[in-house]
């Protein structure tokens, strides 16, 4: 494959404007810090980008409601109603209402759709929208954060324009609840989420039992993580659980969710891994959308609330994955961009790809976490290991 | 909240007459545990379980056994004396019994008409609701000490947030002086409420750090 011929960034300032408060933790100054990382590497080259778009109303309607799309157009342009915070979410402490909220989402929407043109029309095999991945987002209700749900509508729009098999997989440390329940019915869409355990972490569901519902019976696969989770136990469900419903359910495209939540730094969740995980999850997403989807594979954003030490790097891995440039990772991060941002972070940036060792205590429980880890995957992959009941066979 | 909004009216009812074998093909079709066992004016005479039927079975073990037993009438391996319920009892009363009693289904009886059933599952399916666990939140434990008004002062300081509590429940801690206040918040970030709560002195049973082990 060409050097950085095959894989296109999508990007527009507009995306920025997704801005709930000053304070609020879903903070898009990440796309920038990621960016200027990329552009200072010298990785990311105009010729590489693509400028997002606006999802269109009928777009946004493939997947959500008229009546919260139009509650959520009135919030935008001033009006509100205290209902709205119970019947459709928004005005919430989570999902804040603020001027152009409308529009700012409905760039988010567009450029996933932007990423979906690129690889069904343009000829490109790889397409990176770090904007996208609000996967909380339901029906008729903003969520956690998300108001309209890129990921959902972007599958829906594979389905209905290129009746393709999507495979959704999401390492976002929270539950890919919206476009889990968006899809739960639908046999040509497994989504598979691997997540800290909903016991007490937000949104509470994603249990392993989740497996999907009458014809889309086994085309939803939960692996909720123990809180405190380290990188090996993390890594192994990972390999484990996307081969092997890799292998059997054959997508056609590859849709894969970037929260970066699940890092130890993280403020909002409670596991304990590092980097480490976020080298291999693209390496993996990338191997198999070759070996299954003659190289389809598009990659969205999400969580990450660690904006200095986490987000900027795991996020540039992914590109640099899609784009075959890891041997940029054998060096340091540029100090130019690392003297440019430390001024503005309350703590230390990083200077390597990898965390140092011992950034956190030592966990008394973890082999127990271990253990229960492994039993979760079991349970997960339950239905593809018994041959008489695989999910995806034609006698099923 | 009460039987009536809880029990299923929905159920199965079968002569006394009818025998075992019958019994136990109807339970397997109807995908249920527990038979109302009536006489010819349709009164409740008895409640048979798929243990009972079970229990009056032959042996697979054994096939020279005659089925002779098979065809007995229910009346011969049904319970007479029905524990019942009335549509206006207590959910927790009837868990209660249930609980004591170690029984499965609870006919529930108003002028001495069987007007529905209460099951296990009924109650596992309320306990569901009751947690707020079919709806995003997150959870936090609050140790308290167990004396009044501790709720209320808990549920103050979540209410400066303006954070919609989707179900609380509390339960004994582990030492008799203290109790466990568990909520169930709509929020994605309750790191504020947590702060808050902590502030005031009280002890946060989860979140927790990694370091600290709250299993044993």
């Amino acid at each position: 494959m060409s050097k950085g011929k095959d894989a296109v960034f999508i990007y527009s300032d507009e995306q920025q404007s997704y801005k709930f408060s000053n304070d609020h933790p879903f903070n898009q100054d990440r796309l920038k810090m990621t960016r200027e990382l990329l552009h200072t590497l010298g990785a990311l080259q105009k010729s590489d980008e693509l400028s997002a778009r606006i999802a269109k109303e009928n777009e946004l309607s493939l997947i959500h409601n008229q009546d919260f799309i139009d509650a959520v157009k009135k919030a935008s342009h001033g009006t509100f109603h205290s209902s709205m915070q119970t019947t459709f979410g928004i005005g919430t402490d989570d999902t804040p209402i603020f001027p152009g909220m409308h529009e700012a989402a409905s760039w988010l929407v567009g450029g996933t759709l932007k990423a979906v043109e690129a690889v069904f029309e343009e000829g490109y095999l790889h397409a990176l929208n770090l904007g996208g991945g609000l996967h909380h987002g339901f029906r008729g209700r903003a969520s956690g954060f998300c108001i309209y749900n890129d990921s959902s509508i972007a599958i829906q729009y594979l389905r209905k324009y290129y009746d393709a098999k999507v495979m959704y997989i999401d390492t976002d440390a929270h539950h890919g609840d919206g476009v889990q329940w968006a899809f739960y019915n639908d046999p040509n869409v497994c989504t598979v989420s691997l997540h800290e355990s909903g016991r007490f972490l937000f949104p509470g569901t994603g249990y392993v039992n989740e497996r999907g519902h009458s014809e889309g019976y086994g085309t939803a696969v939960n692996v909720p993580f123990e809180a405190f989770t380290e990188d090996q136990s993390w890594l192994d469900a990972y390999y484990t659980v996307i081969k092997e419903v890799a292998a059997q359910f054959k997508p056609d495209v590859i849709l894969s969710q970037n929260g970066v939540d699940a890092h130890y730094y993280d403020p909002l969740t409670h596991l304990c891994t590092t980097m480490n995980i976020y080298h291999h999850i693209p390496t993996l997403a990338h191997e198999l959308a070759h070996k299954y989807c003659n190289g389809r594979w598009i990659a969205v954003g999400g969580g990450g609330y660690d904006i200095w030490r986490v987000v900027p790097r795991a996020w540039s891995i992914i590109w640099l994955e899609m784009t075959d440039q890891r041997h940029l990772l054998n060096q340091s991060l540029p100090t130019e961009w690392l003297d440019r941002w430390q001024q503005a972070a309350p703590v230390t940036l990083p200077k390597q790809w990898y965390d140092e060792e011992n950034i956190y205590p030592s966990i008394p429980r973890k082999r127990e976490i271990e253990e229960k880890n492994n039993r979760t995957v079991e349970k997960a992959l339950r239905p593809f290991r018994d041959k008489k009941k695989r999910p995806f066979s034609p006698n099923y | 909240m009460i039987v009536r909004q809880l029990m299923k009216t929905d159920f199965n009812k079968v002569h006394q007459s009818t025998t075992i074998a019958e019994a136990i093909a109807l339970l397997e079709a109807a995908r249920v545990r527990h038979l109302i066992v009536t006489d010819e004016k349709e009164n409740m005479v008895g409640i048979v379980s798929d243990r009972d039927l079970r229990d009056a079975s032959p042996s697979t073990l054994n096939n020279k056994e005659s089925a002779y037993s098979m065809e007995k009438p229910l009346s011969s391996v049904m319970t007479h004396d029905v524990i019942t319920a009335h549509p206006d009892d207590l959910v927790e009363e009837i868990a209660t019994l249930m609980t004591q009693q170690r029984i499965g289904c609870v006919p529930v009886q108003l002028h001495d008409e069987i007007i529905g059933v209460v099951r296990d599952k009924d109650i596992l399916r309320m306990l569901v609701k009751l947690m707020g666990a079919d709806q995003p939140t997150s959870r936090i434990e609050v140790q308290v000490p167990n004396v009044s008004g501790m709720l209320a002062e808990v549920s103050a300081i979540i209410q400066n947030f303006e954070i919609n509590v989707q179900s609380v429940f509390m339960y004994p801690a582990k030492r008799n002086d203290k109790k466990m206040l568990v909520f169930r918040l709509q929020t994605m970030d309750p790191r504020k409420v947590i702060d808050e709560v902590r502030d005031h002195g009280y002890e946060i049973h989860w979140p927790i750090g990694p370091e600290m082990n709250r299993y044993e």
